[in-house]
């Protein structure tokens, strides 16, 4: 600590880290507790309103984790033990959901399987709808997937073949073999995946609030309660019940199931081809992993019908009337890629210096800015989007209205995984590479400019790209900080959705999707090589 | 003498574990000093206070009569070569080397001239485009040395620098490195737990263990007379003999029996008689000659230079070096050993602060 002093920048940084970390995560998490009086807290005992959301958030968290985990754990052993032709079609299929808007999977299959879906009325001439908790059911598994694959994915690429051969080579095979080898050695791993994945569902606002109709969720029905009854104490009390299993979760498989994780356990990686597949169970893979990359482009292929079609439902004629009058309604599309790019740079950079900071110092309050930094990992979008709209739009800082208030939300909401990143790479640097630099007379500023962040560059794009795509495509923060002067195209979207506008809402979000693939293709580029996003 | 680098009373802990202990050394300008030791003996620690990494927590630094206690390290020129290099992975060789002159701000002549004169030195001239992931362990060494050595500093650290590279290559570095020390007379420390290497390089060399300096002498000093049990046993093969010195101090008496003479006066007492290997003359027979002493061969290997005989002889057993064997029989059963009063030396520490 005394060398802090000696050096101020290296005292200015840990400065404006803390005192941003503890106004803008801490504080708006104490506002949110104490914003409620003791009467909205009782209400939730008594209210029935609150109990079934409750309920109906812990059943089809339950339902949706189950099948999203099961779901990416097929996929994942197919795409890394088995030798299914296409492999790396379904790898890209998979990871297309991360980079798109959550709601998205809700907001497609609605119009492909809704009353006037483009498959069950247009197709198969049914007036059935997928409205309602199956259809969240089956969304949410969709759009959650692609994370329990790409986590379980890692596990299982961790897994040593030579393993397996050595199991082989004691008399297991096929099915005898995943069961006592592949199978016990990845649990730790899939446990972790399926709270991952629980957290994402719970949180879950855009899907059940476009798909769910009356079965309404925690996060949904602490939007009705602002958006209809101007009750933000019952919202903040609702972004309590969703913050307190997920903290609780999150701090679990943080520190309980990552320790129990066998992938630590590193050695010389052979490089050993797979055993061969038999047939049959080529076959089945094969087709669990076609017809799941069919849900998901469908999802996309949805959303390009639906831009492009005159009147969904009755004239499939095509048009490009929608794309026009969205451009007319440009600011909300303008907000969006302004407000994200702001948020995605600062909060980057903010990550890598306070993990900057956290790898090269110790102390206490470098534990706090280690725990500071990743607790946002664990919040609920909405309970963000409440935080903040009951702590910055009052009193001095009253922001209400403002962009700054959307962009500080995006911001800090996104920092803890540009921090991981970061830390991770300040872990490989070594140390000692700092201390040449410092040996031939750098200092503090001159170290982390021209050694560390370059060294860091790629690091920064990935946290740059992840907390853009994250803040453009995010629907759950914006939805309680939304004003008619800071409005963004998620919220547009919604809007569209819930009057019924499907043209309007595809083609909007067709262009949110181009913005955030033409980032990411940027990204990609500047970063000079293969960047890890979403890891 | 023109001691350059001074350190006096320096004590080192980390939370509650003293790793160096009351440091007292006073190093001559231009002169090969190496800290010696095994692995956790505090020789890196000292080597990184002197460069300003760990903090001078009580004692005193003094580089050229001036205290450095607070100088920041970026302010030294204490340059260090990094035991795995620390080559900056994202420039140049080239940016590298010149990345301490830049960070200084000197005009591009002087830079360039500097440069031209370290590559020289250190042959490396054709590397200088290329990116430090390109060069081989060796090549490395070379870059690192040369960043070091092209700020011109007032002392130049070396942590273990060779102990990456495979065994050929690390002995012909030696005699280079001690060739282009000699040749540039720069003031350098360098830290290795490898004897050889220390008698190799060094004008000096300082004995640590367990955060003491236990002996600070030439290299002849530290292997001819040490003057502890743990530096005999540490730097190279000793024989160690238990036994007294009595009545006549020129007499060393073992088992109660058997009398050596010595060459020197050694103070009343107990004390053990210290002998290295090749010091040891192996006879056939006893030509009843003062000094020499019947012994049983045990066990012997082969190492083509020279043969390394167990004996049995004075109550303990004895390495003997045999050089040059030519092709003679390899001795067996009974032998003699001669035992030269000049080359004897005992150890008569009672306190053995090595142990």
């Amino acid at each position: 600590m005394k060398k802090i002093f000696k050096d101020p920048i290296l005292l200015l940084m840990f400065v404006v880290i803390t005192v941003a970390l503890v106004v803008f995560v801490i504080y708006p998490i104490i506002s949110v507790f104490l914003f409620p009086d003791i009467e909205d807290y009782v209400k939730v005992f008594t209210d029935l309103r609150y109990r079934k959301a409750a309920f109906n958030s812990l059943f089809i968290m339950v339902l949706s984790t189950i099948t999203a985990t099961v779901f990416g754990f097929v996929y994942a052993y197919s795409i890394v033990k088995t030798d299914i032709p296409f492999k790396k079609f379904f790898k890209i299929v998979s990871i297309l959901p991360l980079f798109s808007p959550p709601f998205m999977v809700a907001f497609s299959y609605l119009m492909l399987f809704g009353k006037n879906g483009l498959i069950t009325y247009g197709l198969l001439g049914i007036r059935a709808s997928i409205m309602g908790w199956h259809g969240l059911w089956l969304a949410q598994t969709i759009a959650f997937f692609p994370v329990a694959a790409m986590s379980i994915e890692g596990v299982l690429r961790s897994i040593s073949p030579s393993v397996e051969y050595a199991g082989r080579n004691l008399g297991a095979d096929g099915f005898k073999l995943f069961r006592t080898i592949t199978l016990p050695l990845s649990t730790p791993g899939v446990a972790g995946a399926a709270l991952l994945v629980s957290i994402l569902v719970l949180a879950d606002f855009g899907n059940p609030i476009m798909i769910s109709g009356d079965f309404s969720v925690l996060a949904t029905e602490a939007w009705m309660r602002v958006e209809g009854w101007g009750d933000v104490a019952g919202a903040a009390v609702i972004s309590i019940i969703l913050l307190v299993p997920s903290v609780v979760i999150f701090l679990f498989q943080r520190f309980w199931v990552q320790r129990r994780s066998y992938v630590t356990i590193t050695g010389k990686i052979v490089n050993i081809k797979q055993k061969p597949t038999v047939w049959y169970a080529r076959v089945l893979f094969f087709i669990f992993c076609m017809i799941v990359s069919v849900m998901i482009l469908l999802v996309y292929f949805g959303i390009l019908m639906g831009a492009f079609v005159k009147g969904w439902g009755f004239d499939w004629s095509l048009t490009m009337k929608w794309f026009l009058e969205v451009l007319n309604r440009g600011r909300e599309l303008v907000n969006s890629v302004v407000y994200s790019v702001t948020a995605g740079c600062i909060s980057a950079l903010f990550a890598i210096i306070a993990a900057y900071l956290v790898s090269r110092n110790r102390g206490i309050i470098t534990k706090f800015i280690d725990f500071a930094s990743i607790l946002p990992a664990a919040l609920p979008g909405i309970f963000i989007g409440i935080g903040y709209s009951v702590t910055f739009t009052r009193g001095p800082a009253d922001l209400y209205g403002t962009a700054t208030i959307v962009i500080l939300a995006m911001i800090f909401w996104n920092i803890s995984m540009g921090y991981q990143t970061g830390l991770n790479s300040f872990k490989q640097i070594s140390v000692s590479l700092s201390e040449a630099a410092s040996n031939l007379g750098a200092n503090q500023l001159k170290i982390f400019w021209q050694i560390e962040a370059p060294l860091v560059k790629s690091s920064f794009i990935s946290a740059f790209i992840v907390s853009f795509i994250r803040s453009i495509t995010t629907l759950s923060v914006i939805v309680f900080l939304a004003t008619s002067h800071n409005k963004v195209a998620t919220f547009t979207i919604m809007n569209f959705v819930s009057d019924g506008f499907f043209g309007k809402a595809a083609a909007l979000t067709t262009f949110l999707l181009c913005v955030s693939f033409l980032i990411l293709a940027i990204g990609r580029k500047l970063a000079g090589k293969k960047i890890q996003i979403f890891d | 003498m023109n001691h350059h680098l001074v350190i006096k009373n320096l004590y080192k802990s980390f939370g509650n574990t003293e790793v160096l202990h009351n440091i007292n050394l006073e190093i001559e300008k231009g002169l090969f000093t190496t800290f010696l030791g095994p692995s956790g003996c505090g020789k890196t620690t000292l080597l990184r206070t002197i460069a300003g990494f760990y903090e001078v927590q009580k004692g005193e630094i003094y580089i050229g009569g001036n205290l450095i206690n607070d100088v920041p390290t970026h302010l030294r020129n204490t340059t260090m070569v990094f035991q795995d290099y620390a080559l900056f992975p994202h420039l140049s060789i080239r940016d590298n080397i010149c990345y301490g002159l830049n960070i200084k701000n000197m005009d591009k002549k002087t830079i360039n001239s500097r440069l031209d004169k370290t590559v020289s030195y250190l042959d490396i001239g054709n590397l200088l485009e290329r990116f430090p992931s390109q060069l081989s362990g060796g090549q490395q060494q070379r870059v690192a040395l040369a960043r070091a050595l092209v700020m011109e500093p007032e002392v130049l650290l070396l942590d273990e620098p060779l102990s990456n590279l495979d065994a050929k290559l690390r002995m012909n570095i030696r005699a280079e490195l001690r060739q282009l020390q000699k040749k540039l007379g720069i003031t350098t420390i360098y830290v290795t737990h490898d004897q050889g290497e220390a008698l190799a390089l060094s004008d000096k060399i300082a004995l640590i263990n367990k955060g003491k300096i236990l002996q600070y002498a030439s290299s002849q000093d530290i292997y001819f007379t040490p003057t502890d049990e743990f530096t005999a046993k540490f730097i190279g093969t000793s024989n160690l003999i238990e036994g007294e010195v009595r009545k006549d101090e020129k007499l060393f008496i073992v088992n109660n029996e058997e009398k050596i003479r010595l060459a020197g006066s050694y103070k009343k007492g107990a004390g053990k008689l210290c002998i290295r290997p090749e010091m040891v003359e192996i006879r056939t027979e006893d030509n009843g000659s003062e000094n020499v002493f019947r012994g049983r061969v045990v066990n012997y290997i082969f190492e083509g230079a020279y043969i390394r005989y167990w004996i049995e002889a004075l109550g303990s057993t004895v390495v003997a070096d045999c050089y040059d064997p030519g092709y003679r029989n390899i001795l067996d059963g009974e032998v003699y050993v001669y035992l030269n009063p000049d080359k004897l030396h005992i150890l008569q520490n009672n306190t053995e602060p090595g142990e």
